[in-house]
């Protein structure tokens, strides 16, 4: 059996947010340890990596390892009105083949869910070493991204000496960014290597808007024309990463 | 769809340009010395949209027909031949209307236009794969094995041969003229997606191929008197099989059934092709499309031009793949 309980419905729903932006369905594996979900977009250009772990949660159950297929867009929907101060407890019947999810406030509510048929799917498991680290609030990583959106469908980022500099340019206009440590716009920078790497700001704005949501402190790295990888760290045992291929220029 | 990849029915696309790019009184496009040039014009501009919508086709050629595949060869050149006499016939008594319909069943595939084609889209940086057999199965098997996201061909065939996916209905202009009247239907492309259909019909994907065999394939055309989609349907979902339906109804087959479904689910196919797209030649192109096939300049330069920012906007977005 799989049971799970979390203590505030509202993080859940904005963990959910978040991997619904790249996937539509995917699988959740659970096991004693705790919750796993990773899965690439439909185009394979970006990948979703979440893992929670048992302590993370209020309630934990699990007596073998499990994968629950479900559609999270119809899960999301379930829990669209879902409050903080609503628990929410996610379970699975095997012979029914449905989730419950039971949100605990001043009503109780229990919803049902289908599951689906598990596809096998391969996702590859990310090897990428990287060249530069950059930590920063969410806040600032969306204001780069909104102020890069006004410009341009694509964001670069550079990483040399001290500072993390940003472009995003059109044919008619572009827009240049500067971020370091001594302006208080970085917590952390690390740099190896100086890196240069293009993006799509469609996916990455969206990994930025969703991502925010679920945690106040972001980190970047990345490598000249490698992928990029996003995490957003959780109070909790939880990680939340966003994996994005980089946009190459033909030679 | 955009960045979504596409194996395509080759045959079956040229196929449907010969029958549609034609002048009002039904003649086919044709360069100085009477080369037939309707499919370079439909390849040319029906990939040039595509691309520039970042879609990114596969073309699949034909091999050699398995044997079975006679009866329905023979079938389809009886037909030619009859609409040719006909054709003619309108053409002499001033009738454009009735020939451009005749001659649309015209359409014969020349060896040479084949050949066109494939130098055609290897000078656009198109891939293209050549099947041991039946190209259909072959876009399936691409398919199936995750180097395309779609098969493309009207035939629903395609689902029979196992593809996952299959998209109907990809048209330049997005409508299409109705038969034998001046009026137009939009046309919408059509997805089918193989699991969601087979689950619906609660049938497995050999027992869609005996639906198939009951109706009438490419390898037994005739199918069986009196049994159209719904009957077929109910008499699986009731009997489970073919051999138990003929033995329950007393079906007379002159074929072997046993042949038809492995044609089906374990086709020829080949494992060894490459899929990459290309940045186009376009000296190259110009240089056969206008001098060798007397297609215009300007209208070829245009198309190149967008097929160009679509194929290097497609060679931009790598996929993570690449990486891990």
């Amino acid at each position: 059996m799989f049971k799970a309980v979390v203590q505030d419905a509202k993080i859940w729903k904005n963990l959910l947010t978040a991997i619904s932006t790249l996937i539509e369905e995917a699988d959740f594996n659970t096991s004693e340890d705790g919750l796993k979900l990773r899965s690439m977009d439909p185009s394979h250009v970006a990948m979703v990596d979440f893992e929670w772990s048992k302590e993370a949660f209020e309630e934990y159950v699990c007596d073998k390892p499990t994968n629950i297929r479900v559609n999270i867009t119809t899960m999301l929907k379930l829990l669209r009105r879902s409050k903080s101060e609503e628990s929410l407890e996610i379970s699975y019947d095997e012979e029914r083949k449905k989730v419950d999810l039971t949100l605990r406030g001043k009503i109780l509510k229990k919803f049902t869910m289908p599951t689906l048929e598990s596809v096998e799917e391969e996702v590859p498991t990310p090897k990428l070493s990287f060249n530069a680290r950059v930590k920063l609030m969410s806040e600032t990583l969306k204001e780069i991204v909104e102020d890069s959106e006004t410009v341009s469908d694509n964001i670069s980022f550079k990483a040399k000496e001290d500072k993390l500099f940003v472009k995003a340019s059109s044919e008619l206009s572009n827009v240049g960014m500067e971020l370091s440590k001594t302006d208080g716009a970085l917590l952390e920078l690390d740099i190896k290597e100086d890196s240069d790497a293009t993006f799509n700001l469609n996916y990455f704005g969206e990994m930025v808007k969703a991502g925010s949501a679920t945690s106040e402190v972001a980190t970047i790295e990345f490598s000249t024309n490698m992928p990029i990888r996003l995490e957003f760290e959780m109070s909790q045992q939880g990680k939340l990463m966003y994996y994005l291929a980089p946009r190459i220029e033909a030679e | 769809m955009r960045g979504k990849s596409i194996a395509i029915d080759a045959l079956n696309a040229i196929y449907q340009f010969l029958s549609i790019i034609r002048k009002p009184d039904g003649a086919l496009l044709k360069d100085r010395s009477g080369r037939i040039t309707s499919h370079l014009s439909g390849l040319l501009y029906r990939n040039s949209n595509l691309i520039e919508k970042g879609i990114k086709p596969i073309y699949v050629f034909d091999g050699k027909p398995p044997h079975l595949k006679k009866t329905e060869i023979l079938r389809r050149k009886e037909i030619r031949t009859k609409a040719r006499i006909k054709y003619k016939d309108a053409l002499e008594k001033g009738d454009i209307k009735r020939a451009k319909t005749y001659a649309q069943a015209t359409s014969k595939l020349e060896d040479y236009m084949i050949d066109d084609s494939k130098i055609l889209l290897t000078l656009m940086g198109i891939p293209w794969v050549q099947a041991p057999s039946e190209g259909e199965a072959q876009a399936a098997h691409i398919t199936r094995s995750g180097n395309s996201d779609y098969c493309g061909s009207q035939d629903y065939d395609s689902l029979l041969f196992g593809a996952p996916r299959l998209i109907r209905n990809m048209t330049i202009t997005g409508k299409r003229k109705l038969p034998r009247r001046k009026a137009y239907v939009e046309v919408i492309p059509e997805i089918i997606e193989l699991g969601k259909l087979l689950e619906k019909l609660e049938i497995t994907r050999e027992q869609l191929v005996d639906i198939g065999i009951l109706l009438g394939t490419d390898f037994n055309p005739k199918g069986f008197k009196g049994i159209g989609p719904k009957r077929a349907l109910k008499l699986i979902r009731k009997f489970g099989s073919f051999e138990k339906i003929s033995k329950s109804m007393d079906l007379e087959s002159s074929f072997d059934i046993q042949q038809i479904r492995e044609i089906f689910l374990n086709p020829k196919v080949n494992d060894e092709y490459q899929i990459k797209w290309g940045i186009p030649d376009n000296e190259g192109t110009l240089k056969f499309l206008c001098e060798q096939r007397s297609f215009s300049e300007n209208r070829v330069k245009k198309a190149l031009s967008r097929l160009t920012e679509g194929l290097s906007e497609i060679k931009r977005n790598v996929t993570l793949e690449t990486f891990f």
